[in-house]
C-alpha cells in the first residue's frame, strides 16, 4: 500500500487501518476513515488530500486529511477523513422544498466539485420541509428520500449510488476467497413497518393547526400521513408483534414514501446478519449487493455489503458485515391500498369520510383488518360510529386497490340529547335480563339473536345523575364478549374518575337503565355521582 | 572483500575457516489462512534468508578478531553481509543474534575461541509483487486427491 500527499508518494507505513463502512438505505451516513503511521520527516499539512492506493495502483481512499500527530523524528500519525466529517461542521438553515431537483439541493450541501450522483438519480427531485441542522443530516435526508446508498471507499469522491434493491444483480464472492468460515446470525422478525408521510400546506401565523412550521414569515400546516407495509412472511395477525417505525424525516411525501417503503423492505425485514473474511484486493466495496458462500455445504446467502475492516499482507484481507435481504423467492411488486373509513350517512346525518389511511403492500397479499368503534367529534356533535362489518379484507391486485370500511351510528351526543343508537351492536331481539339496574350491578343481555358475534361489547358513554354533560369512555371499558345465541353477555360497569375543572366526578356505575337497549330506541344513562371539591 | 574471504561484514572479510549453515525462511503474512473451499490461502511476504556461522578463530590474530567481534556486537538493526549463494555470493541487510563465543586460557596465554553467531536478513532475496501474485493466481489443487499405496504410505 502507498499513500500519496501532494507531489510525495510514502510506501513506508505502518499500522494502516480502514474499515469503510455505508448505510446502504441512508438511515444513517457514517464518515469513513483511514489512519496510519507513516515513516517520514516530512511535515504533513491538515486539509492536504491524502491518496491511498495499493501497489497496482488501485484507488482505496481520497479523504483529506483531519488530524496529525508527531509520534518521533522519523514518524508521522495521520488520520485523513471522508467529506462527511466535514459537512458535520457545517449548518444548513430550514427550508420547504417544492418539487426542488436532487442536484440543486446537492451542490448546496456537498459542494458541487465534491460528489458524484448516479445518472440514475439525477433527474429526482425533493419536496418537502427540512429543518435547520448540520449538512451531513440534510445529506442523509435527501439520500433517503431519493433512494440513495452515500459511498466514499475506492471512489474519488463522495458517490451517490441507488439502494441495491432485489432486482439488483449481485456478484459472487467464491468459497476459494472466502475463509473459513463465516457467520450467519438471525435478526428477530420484523412484522411490519410504518413510515409517516408529510404533507405541508400554507397558512397563517394564528393558525393553530395540530402541528405546524415556520420558515421566516412562512407558516406551514403540517398533516401526517401514516403508510403501512405488513411482512408477507408473517401471519397477519401477528402483524402487530414487532413492528418498526420510520417517522420523523420531514422530505417523506406521499408521493415517495411507496418508493421509499419499497427499497426499505428487504432491509427491515431482512433474515440475517452475515459476517464474512474474504481475501479482498479492493474487489467488493461497500454498498454492493454479493452473493456468498456461508458453508461447506455450498449454502449461499444473498446480501448487501455494510462494513468492510481491512487487514494487510501483500494482498488484503476484509471482514465484511452485509445486510441479508429479504426476499421469499419472488417479486413482490408493492401496491399502494386506500383503506376509506366511511358512514355512509342516514336520514338525520349527511355521509362523511371519518377518515383514510394508506398501506403499501405487496401484490398478491391479503390484507385484513378487524375494525374498531371511531369517535368524531364535530362544531355541533359528538358520534360514535361502530363498523357494520367484524372483519374487512382485500387481496392486493395490480391494478387499483381501494377498500371502503363502512360504519354505523353508534351513539349521538347533540344539543345536549344524547341518543344511543346500540351498546355496541345488542340486536332487537337481544333480551335484556337484569330486572333492576343496582349500583354497581352488571348489565346482563342474552344473546338472541344467532348472527351476533360481541367480541366488544360494551358501555361507550355515560351521563351523571344530573347535568347533560356526557362522558365518552376509554375504548375497551368495561367489557364483555358473548359468542352465540343464548351465552349471557355480561357487561361489567367500572368505576370511573373524571376530573372536570376543580371538581371530580366519581361514578360508581349503572344504577338503572330507563328504555330499552335497542337499537334505534333512545335511552340515558343514569350513574351515581360523587362530587367533591378539591 | 578478497577472493579468499568466506563472508564478509559492512566490507571486511573473514578470510580463516568457518562453518556457515544457510537458511531460507519463507515468511506468510498473518491474513494467510484455511479457506472456505478446504485449502490453505498463503499470503507470503517473501523468502527471508539467515546464516548460522562458527568461526575458526586463528591464534596470533586477536586484533583482527576482536575488530571483528565489535562489528558484530554494534547494537544495529543491520550490517550489509556478503554471504556465500549457490554458485556465488549474496547481499543482505541482516540482523546479527546469538553471538558468543568462549574465553579460554592455555599454556601459551588467552584466547577466544568457538565464535558463533546467527544472522537474519531485514528484507526477502525472493518476493513477488502484489501484481504477479494476482496475475499468477493460487496454485492449482488436483482435481481429486491422490493417496499413496497402503505399502507405501508410512515409508
Amino acid at each position: 500500500m502507498k499513500i500519496t500527499i501532494g507531489s510525495t508518494t510514502y510506501t513506508k507505513l505502518n499500522n494502516l487501518s480502514f474499515a469503510p463502512d455505508t448505510d446502504a438505505t441512508s438511515s444513517s451516513v457514517p464518515v469513513n476513515e483511514f489512519t496510519v503511521d507513516i515513516v517520514t520527516t516530512d511535515t504533513i499539512s491538515i486539509g492536504a488530500t491524502a491518496i491511498l492506493k495499493d501497489d497496482l495502483d488501485n484507488l482505496w481512499a481520497q479523504f483529506p486529511v483531519a488530524y496529525v500527530n508527531r509520534l518521533d523524528k522519523n514518524t508521522v500519525h495521520i488520520r485523513a477523513q471522508s467529506l462527511l466529517a466535514r459537512l458535520e461542521k457545517r449548518r444548513m438553515d430550514a427550508v420547504m422544498y417544492e418539487q426542488t431537483p436532487v442536484t440543486s439541493i446537492l451542490n448546496t450541501v456537498c459542494g458541487g466539485s465534491n460528489y458524484t450522483l448516479d445518472a440514475s438519480l439525477q433527474s429526482k427531485t425533493v419536496s418537502g420541509y427540512a429543518p435547520e441542522q448540520s449538512a451531513r443530516d440534510r445529506l442523509h435526508w435527501v439520500a433517503y428520500a431519493i433512494g440513495a446508498c452515500v459511498v466514499s471507499a475506492f471512489k474519488e469522491k463522495t458517490t451517490l449510488i441507488p439502494t441495491p434493491g432485489l432486482s439488483t444483480s449481485a456478484r459472487t464472492i467464491s468459497p476459494g476467497d472466502t475463509y473459513y468460515k463465516p457467520e450467519a446470525t438471525a435478526n428477530q422478525v420484523v412484522s411490519s413497518m410504518r413510515v409517516t408521510a408529510y404533507i405541508f400546506t400554507q397558512g397563517k401565523a394564528d393558525d393553530q393547526p395540530d402541528e405546524k412550521k415556520t420558515i421566516g414569515d412562512d407558516t406551514y400546516i403540517v398533516e401526517k400521513q401514516e403508510f403501512w407495509l405488513f411482512n408477507p412472511s408473517v401471519d397477519f395477525l401477528d402483524s402487530m408483534l414487532n413492528p418498526a417505525y420510520f417517522d420523523g424525516v420531514t422530505i417523506i411525501t406521499p408521493d415517495n414514501v411507496t418508493d421509499l417503503m419499497s427499497r426499505l423492505a428487504p432491509y427491515v425485514f431482512s433474515p440475517a446478519q452475515i459476517v464474512a473474511d474474504v481475501i479482498n484486493n479492493a474487489s467488493w466495496s461497500p454498498g454492493e449487493k454479493v452473493t456468498i458462500t456461508i458453508d461447506e455445504e455450498g449454502n449461499q446467502r444473498t446480501g448487501v455489503i455494510e462494513s468492510e475492516n481491512f487487514s494487510f499482507g501483500v494482498q488484503a484481507k476484509s471482514r465484511l458485515s452485509l445486510t441479508e435481504l429479504w426476499s421469499d423467492g419472488s417479486e413482490h411488486p408493492l401496491r399502494t391500498l386506500t383503506v376509506t373509513h366511511a358512514f355512509p350517512g342516514d336520514s338525520d346525518t349527511s355521509a362523511m369520510t371519518l377518515f383514510t389511511e394508506y398501506l403499501t403492500l405487496p401484490r398478491g397479499f391479503l390484507f385484513m383488518t378487524y375494525p374498531i368503534r371511531r369517535y368524531l367529534n364535530q362544531p355541533n356533535a359528538e358520534y360514535v360510529f361502530r363498523p357494520t362489518q367484524e372483519v374487512e379484507s382485500w387481496q392486493m391486485r395490480d391494478d387499483s386497490n381501494s377498500l371502503t370500511i363502512n360504519y354505523a351510528k353508534a351513539l349521538t351526543y347533540r344539543s345536549g340529547t344524547l341518543t344511543i343508537l346500540a351498546i355496541n351492536t345488542p340486536s332487537r331481539i337481544d333480551v335484556v335480563v337484569s330486572s333492576s339496574f343496582e349500583y354497581r350491578k352488571d348489565i346482563v343481555i342474552r344473546v338472541n339473536d344467532a348472527d351476533k358475534r360481541y367480541q366488544n361489547a360494551s358501555i361507550i358513554a355515560m351521563k351523571p345523575l344530573s347535568g347533560s354533560t356526557v362522558y365518552f369512555l376509554p375504548e375497551e371499558y368495561a367489557n364483555a364478549v358473548a359468542q352465540q345465541r343464548n351465552e349471557i353477555l355480561v357487561i361489567k360497569p367500572v368505576d370511573l374518575l373524571i376530573r372536570e375543572g376543580t371538581v371530580n366526578r366519581v361514578f360508581y356505575g349503572v344504577t338503572h337503565l330507563e328504555t330499552s337497549l335497542y337499537g334505534g330506541g333512545t335511552c340515558t344513562w343514569v350513574v351515581t355521582e360523587d362530587t367533591t371539591n378539591v | 572483500m578478497s577472493s579468499v574471504d568466506y563472508f564478509s561484514i559492512d566490507g571486511t572479510g573473514w578470510p580463516w575457516p568457518c562453518d556457515i549453515t544457510r537458511n531460507a525462511d519463507i515468511k506468510l503474512s498473518d491474513i494467510s489462512g484455511l479457506m472456505l473451499d478446504r485449502t490453505i490461502f498463503n499470503d507470503i511476504h517473501g523468502t527471508y534468508m539467515s546464516y548460522d556461522v562458527v568461526l575458526a578463530t586463528p591464534i596470533g590474530e586477536e586484533t583482527i578478531y576482536n575488530a571483528f567481534y565489535e562489528m558484530l556486537s554494534d547494537p544495529i538493526d543491520g550490517h550489509s553481509f556478503k554471504f556465500p549463494y549457490n554458485g556465488g555470493l549474496v547481499e543482505i541487510t541482516a540482523l546479527v543474534s546469538d553471538l558468543k563465543d568462549t574465553f579460554v586460557k592455555m599454556t601459551d596465554g588467552t584466547h577466544w575461541k568457538g565464535c558463533s553467531f546467527t544472522i537474519t536478513a531485514n528484507h526477502p532475496t525472493k518476493y513477488e509483487s502484489l501484481g504477479e501474485v494476482i496475475s499468477r493466481g493460487r496454485t492449482p489443487i488436483p482435481a481429486q486427491t491422490t493417496y499413496p499405496d497402503a505399502d507405501e504410505r508410512y515409508y
